[in-house]
């Protein structure tokens, strides 16, 4: 006789659930994908509950994007001890209901409190579970699920009992499963719910007559007719809590529908090519229940389970992604690139969870204990259910640590210097952009009011610059190669339509961008973080626009979530008070026979499990030795020179070092040395894209090899041809290092004076608006030649600045086009073919590049007009102009000569603006040429840049009447300050040119200085 | 937290209150009508501004329909209707601060039962006794030394109320530029003085400021610029002429300066065109410090000549400076041995010294080009046999601007 009805496994399974994740939360999710979205999104609610519009990201979006439950709560729980304590507090919920969840799942499938007590235990490290917590950070999800599975039972309950306590407890905890994650009721339903219809028919009908065998098509049928209408009323109380919990989701989904550009997704993938994603998305959720697939089917398509069985078929074959075609076919073009598709596999793996604890039950407690301990003996049947036991703590502790071994995250960031940075002197007042912050963005963007124009909810944004590309956040764009780079480039270059002025670097790789856009460095906060800022940005309006929302819209958002919670609550704290009066048993439910003790196809099971197993560790096996070979690169010659520049990729130097010629007597140390005295775009701010090794000619000990790299930098891709010497010593390959060049600088020490520029700002220590004796004059610059020109299909204004103040000046041009009637047709910016810094009197070519997108219905249309606005503002900083180009001279269309650096500080990345001229000498093309390389002090830089060939662009329009310098006309300007110019310098500036489509060639250089003294 | 019941507690007094309110029953007189002579106001005066509001008393009242008067009192700050009130048995109506410390024409209308009873204006005239200060503005805040530029003085001087004074009251406006003050006094204008500052034709810093009685503006600064750069000479600074690639030239302007004498600010840039006798074209810039710019540039490696001019862009060129450079090689050793390897060297330069490290050898070998660089004044190349047929070749070595044919046998 029973005492107590406590399940002691289940209250194992809690204690250690807590134990285990509640202690590793704490490192694992604040570097998740997604825990700290859902933080940010609750630091919206804790700060204004009913407000549904948020300015913070996307220049402004609605959070009725994503259900609020959790986030809710967690805003509601950051009000007693912080954001941080309200993430930490309902990821230890979602611990809890997850387990407990899949106890009552398991309840329902396998009615055995055992069986249910081992899958709670096993639910706890799940390795699925492990990574939807601790690698992605999904609370809500998770919340979801777990919910759901609590209301399973309830479901069975009414319909096989018609008690209406049952409907509505179901009910409720489906309404708290759709304000918490909406996508989990509307697949559960398909998946988890429907099955367990099919289920209660089949037990109805099994009831109805005496043997498994006799449920026969008819009988189904016939339990399906008698339960039709509490099947319906379920179906559609719950369809209208779906749409109802959440009304306002809904509407915002039809009002704004995603119409982005699909971005990639790992979870699509073919697993087989990718198999990063493969791992992620595949093994590790499965993890060591991969083995056990022969045995779930076997138990899935058993007569009661079958409808799980088709459910579980369908999940499984989803996860896999883009691995077949199945998953497209199903889902359809559209749903297949909004979804992620790792939810199945996680969904999948849940629903396999009841029956792995069953199978663990049976072998450590059941009939196949007994069964295996006669045919292999005590010892070995311990030993496989100890090696078990320990191959799934240990994916599950391998899953937890992953994040630690595949960084996916940068380094935690200190964010107080950038909060600080913000909230000192109205600097929230414009627009800023993280750049290399990976999620952590989002912590960021809570802690802080002032908004930014990127975001870390995609499905979100509202710029047509962010939607027409499939790039996800505009701050990891490297990752999206030239695609991302030139998303963000449109908002580096343009950043008055943002009111965006400063932008928070964490990796370098983005300086030399804007730089070349115009942006220039303020300061080295304490974290590392290098801030950017741009010069003449108006500050945000006071009054920002925004959709808004119904009143009622508004209210329902903020108050049915919760209510969820509470009905749910009372109804259960109404049960349990029922229950605890009336001690009633609760009745078994349905006959269970089909379960533990059936024999049937056992004999085959256990063979084709056998075989799955074998197969399963041939394949680890097959993979591991692939590792092995991939460590091994000195096989050949192809992979020992992919693996030594991938090495010098990631800056692994010492193993990049490993692969050179032991003979050539390149000791570490001198390796080093050259490597260190390397810098510029292409050591220092390139990432490797791709590799193509050609082996030009071969024998035993010697080869010549051709290495074709892509590289990706921030400012353009660069293709380079390494031809590389390798020689064989005892079975490896090794590279024979090249020689390095032997030029030595002029002098041991050198003496430079130069004028450096500090502007105060403010003079007095006050926030009110600058004083008027405080604010500088603008420098005065000419616009001496403009001409807008088509090239192809593609038009563009080009043109000369001179700064003809006596102050350096910061330039923003701005080009406009116009039709006869005077419609504006495209405005951008000039990216980086212009210097923005000017010193007094000096000059710059600039091109501005208009993208001009036609709707489908609007024909091509010649501008007729255009329209330059120069901003200038004083520039104090970056007025680097010493690298020179020197002895240059055209051969055969090749512009050849050296840059000669005779400053004391280096130029990272040197730039050539390469003019154009007709034979008139008319400036009609300009061009922006890199060099792969820098220049150290004294030294030269041979480079060879080939010249432009194609034919001359046709000039639209050449004049200089609607042309603006700070708001007042150019010829006004030019009348005042500098009446009489002249045409000193324009005979030695031009370079002339034979045999090619123009005259006259010009070069001007600039350089991004790295590291400023 | 605190903050936030306080809140909730003073919205529901306030709440409580209105509800109050809004139950006591107003008794209203309704039957009486009122004529023009029942209620006469003592017509206010002009007078001074003042922030203790201004209290007018009525001649002529009734004490029993009093309260059915409205008094519409617009002036510079807004419009507002206004209650009598009957104190110590005297009638009156109080117009507030609000409107009486703003300056300007008041009117005022007494009212009652839609009917006016009464109207009038007054005026409200800047406290000329109790200034506060002058605003001072002063712009463009950078001018150029020439007789094209001015800048602008203008001059607000307002009492303790922030009121402008009347046209025509008087103001001295007056600036400093090297030592020289130029006063001059000015009447004010629709609340303002200006005054034009021709540019002077030296540069420096132009001070402003303006006096009013006892009250005196901020100083405001203006700086002068130089103006458009007129042509200047440049010279060369090498410590010796020749072409080992190896060693810096300064190119040197002297002090550049505008029409006026006066020296270019600090950080002008002077770009220095250089063409050689050979084709080449190099440029190097350099920024003025105290007019002078000094750019540098590598010696070249071949003898040649160059010819430089310094640039000013679209403004001013120096007269062109020629500068030849001598081979610092007279021959190209060369020896060939028997493992296909040519040596180049030693090369020595005009001492005899070794040539600096890093000196490209170019040897034109069949169709192709091939590069060496020197160490120690030696440059090696070996003929890989791979790709060279044995037999008899011509190579052609260049180096330092000198060249010399050499025959090669392969083997």
């Amino acid at each position: 006789m029973k005492t107590s009805k406590t399940n002691k496994y289940l209250i194992t399974a809690v204690l250690l659930g807590i134990i285990f994740h509640g202690t590793s939360m704490f490192f694992t999710l604040e570097r998740t994908y997604d825990a700290l979205i859902h933080l940010f999104f609750a630091n919206h609610y804790a700060t204004s509950w009913f407000e549904p519009w948020s300015y913070t990201w996307y220049t402004g979006f609605t959070v009725m994007g994503y259900p609020p439950l959790v986030h809710q709560t967690i805003g509601t729980l950051s009000l007693v001890g912080g954001l941080k304590f309200g993430m930490f507090t309902v990821a230890l919920l979602g611990v809890i209901l997850f387990i407990t969840g899949v106890y009552r799942f398991t309840k329902v499938l396998i009615p055995n409190e055992k069986v249910a007590g081992y899958a709670a235990i096993m639910a706890v490290f799940s390795s699925c579970f492990v990574e939807t917590l601790h690698i992605f950070g999904q609370l809500p999800s998770i919340i979801g699920i777990s919910i759901l599975m609590h209301a399973l039972p309830e479901i069975y309950k009414w319909i096989k009992t018609g008690k209406k306590v049952y409907l509505f407890k179901s009910l409720a905890l489906i309404a708290v499963t759709v304000t918490s994650h909406h996508v989990t009721p509307i697949f559960g339903m398909v998946f988890f719910i429907f099955p367990l219809i099919g289920t209660v028919i089949m037990d109805t009908s099994r009831e109805q007559v005496s043997s498994n065998r006799d449920v026969t098509f008819f009988a189904f049928a016939k339990a399906l007719w008698n339960k039709l209408p509490r099947i319906i009323s379920f179906g559609i109380c719950s369809l209208i809590l779906i749409i109802g919990c959440i009304l306002p989701y809904w509407i915002n989904t039809k009002n704004n529908p995603i119409t982005q550009v699909p971005i990639p997704h790992g979870s699509r993938d073919n697993f087989v090519e990718v198999t990063s994603s493969g791992l992620v998305f595949f093994i590790i959720p499965w993890g060591i229940l991969l083995l056990f697939l022969p045995y779930f089917f076997y138990r899935f398509y058993s007569k009661r389970l079958l409808f799980f069985g088709f459910s579980f078929s369908l999940l499984f074959i989803l996860g896999t992604g883009g691995t077949t075609p199945i998953p497209l076919k199903i889902l359809g073009e559209n749903a297949f690139n909004i979804l992620t598709l790792d939810r199945f596999t996680l969904w999948a793996s849940i629903m396999a969870l009841p029956l792995f604890g069953e199978f663990c039950y049976r072998f450590t407690d059941g009939d196949y204990k007994e069964l295996l301990q006669k045919k292999w003996g005590a010892i070995v049947h311990r030993m496989s259910g100890g090696f078990l036991a320990i191959a799934f703590i240990f994916m599950a502790v391998f899953t937890i640590t992953l994040g630690k071994f595949r960084p996916s995250q940068p380094d935690t960031i200190n964010m107080q210097p950038i909060v600080n940075f913000l909230n000192e002197d109205d600097h929230d007042k414009w627009r800023y952009l993280p750049l290399g912050f990976g999620d952590q963005m989002a912590w960021l963007s809570a802690q802080t009011s002032a908004s930014t124009v990127d975001g870390n909810y995609h499905s979100a944004r509202r710029l047509p610059e962010l939607t027409s590309r499939a790039v996800e956040r505009l701050e990891n764009s490297k990752y999206r190669g030239i695609e991302g780079i030139g998303s963000l480039q449109q908002f580096l270059t343009v950043p008055e339509k943002f009111h965006l002025k400063y932008v928070f670097s964490n990796d370098k790789f983005y300086d030399p961008l804007l730089y070349f856009t115009g942006w220039h460095r303020l300061s080295l906060l304490e974290n590392g973080i290098t801030v950017w800022e741009k010069a003449g940005i108006a500050p945000l309006p006071r009054v920002l626009p925004k959709d808004d929302v119904p009143l009622f819209q508004k209210l329902m958002w903020g108050i049915i979530p919760f209510s969820t919670v509470v009905i749910s609550l009372i109804l259960y704290l109404g049960t349990m008070w029922f229950f605890s009066f009336k001690r009633k048993e609760e009745q078994q439910l349905f006959i269970y026979e089909n379960g533990p003790e059936t024999r049937k196809g056992q004999k085959w099971l256990y063979r084709i499990t056998l075989f799955w197993i074998g197969i399963m560790i041939i394949l680890t096996a097959f993979m591991l030795y692939g590792i092995y070979v991939k460590k091994a690169v000195q096989l050949t010659p192809q992979s020992v020179i992919t693996a030594y520049y991938d090495a010098l990729d990631f800056k692994e130097f010492e193993r990049a070092h490993s692969y050179i010629d032991p003979d050539a007597a390149k000791d570490i140390s001198q390796f080093m040395l050259e490597i260190s005295v390397t810098d510029g775009l292409l050591s220092s701010y390139a990432k490797m894209d791709s590799i193509a090794v050609t082996i030009i000619d071969n024998n035993e000990l010697k080869a010549n090899a051709v290495a074709q790299i892509k590289w990706i930098t921030p400012l353009k891709e660069i293709n380079t041809n390494h031809t590389l010497s390798l020689k064989k010593n005892n079975g490896k390959w090794y590279i024979i290092p090249e020689t390095i060049d032997p030029d030595i600088p002029p002098d041991q020490l050198m003496f430079e004076s130069s004028t450096r520029f500090y502007n105060h700002g403010k003079r007095k220590i006050t926030s009110e608006q600058t004083f008027h004796e405080d604010v500088l004059k603008q420098p005065v610059v000419e616009v001496t030649t403009a001409k807008m020109i088509q090239r192809d299909s593609t038009f563009y204004i080009v043109g000369s600045i001179q700064n003809v103040d006596n102050i350096p000046a910061d330039i923003a041009v701005t080009g406009a086009l116009y039709d006869s009637e005077n419609n504006e047709l495209a405005r951008y910016n000039a990216q980086d073919i212009v210097k923005h810094k000017l010193l007094a009197k000096e000059t710059t070519p600039f091109l501005i590049h208009f993208e001009v997108t036609y709707g489908e219905e609007q024909n091509f249309i010649i501008p007729t007009n255009f329209e330059v606005q120069v901003k200038a503002n004083v520039a104090t900083t970056d007025l680097y102009k010493s690298v020179a180009p020197a002895q240059l001279h055209i051969e055969e269309s090749r512009l050849n000569g050296f840059l000669f650096n005779p400053s004391i500080e280096a130029a990272t990345i040197p730039q050539l603006l390469v003019s154009y001229y007709d034979d008139s000498r008319e400036l009609i093309w300009t061009e922006a040429v890199y060099i792969d390389e820098s220049v150290r002090p004294q030294r030269k830089r041979p480079f060879s840049i080939p010249l432009n060939q194609e034919r001359l662009p046709v000039v639209l329009s050449n004049s200089l009447k609607n042309i603006s310098i700070n708001g007042l006309p150019n010829e006004s300007i030019s009348n005042k300050v500098h009446p009489q110019r002249t045409t000193a310098g324009d005979e030695e500036f031009l370079i002339p040119v034979k045999g090619m489509p123009y005259s006259f060639i010009s070069i001007t250089s600039n350089a991004y200085v790295g590291n400023p003294r | 937290m605190m903050k936030l019941y306080r809140h909730i507690t003073i919205f529901i007094l306030i709440a409580v209150t209105a509800i109050l309110f809004s139950c006591t029953e107003n008794k209203a007189i309704t039957a009486v009508s009122i004529s023009e002579n029942d209620f006469k106001i003592e017509l206010p005066k002009d007078q001074i501004v003042t922030n203790n509001g201004i209290r007018v008393p009525f001649t002529t009242y009734d004490k029993k329909t009093y309260s059915l008067l409205d008094v519409v009192i617009s002036g510079t700050y807004g419009t507002t209707v206004l209650k009598t009130q009957l104190k110590d048995e005297q009638l009156s109506v109080y117009i507030p601060k609000e409107i009486t410390q703003h300056a300007g024409m008041i009117e005022w209308e007494l009212m009652a039962q839609q009917k006016t009873l009464q109207k009038g204006t007054f005026q409200l005239l800047p406290n000329l006794k109790k200034l506060h200060a002058i605003e001072n503005y002063a712009g463009p805040r950078s001018i150029i030394a020439n007789d094209r530029d001015y800048t602008m003085l203008v001059s607000i001087p307002i009492d303790h109320l922030d009121n402008l004074l009347p046209d025509h009251t008087p103001l001295k406006m007056s600036y400093q530029f090297k030592g020289t003050i130029t006063n001059s006094n000015k009447q004010i204008e629709s609340g303002f003085a200006w005054q034009r500052i021709p540019a002077p034709q030296s540069t420096g810093r132009l001070i402003t400021g303006s006096t009013m009685e006892s009250i005196s503006s901020k100083e405001l600064v203006v700086d002068v610029f130089p103006d458009i750069p007129v042509s200047f000479n440049i010279t060369k600074d090498s410590n010796h002429n020749y072409a080992d690639g190896n060693e810096l030239i300064t190119l040197k302007t002297d002090q550049i300066k505008d029409p006026y004498g006066n020296v270019l600010t600090d950080g002008t840039l002077v770009t220095f065109y250089i063409h050689d006798d050979l084709g080449n074209t190099w440029n190097t810039t350099a920024s003025t410090v105290n007019g002078y710019a000094f750019a540098k540039a590598l010696h070249p490696q071949s003898p040649s000549t160059w010819t430089v001019k310094g640039v000013i862009t679209g403004m001013v060129e120096s007269p062109e400076l020629d500068i030849k450079f001598q081979s610092i090689i007279d021959q190209i050793p060369v020896s060939i041995d028997q493992n296909n390897t040519i040596t180049i060297g030693p090369l020595t330069s005009y001492l005899g010294q070794i040539i600096p490290d890093g000196i490209p050898v170019t040897l034109k070998f069949k169709d192709q080009e091939i590069t060496v660089r020197t160490k120690n004044g030696m440059a090696r190349h070996i003929f890989d046999q791979q790709f060279n047929e044995s037999g008899n070749y011509e190579v052609m070595i260049t180096t330092l601007g000198k060249s010399t044919v050499k025959r090669i046998e392969l083997r």
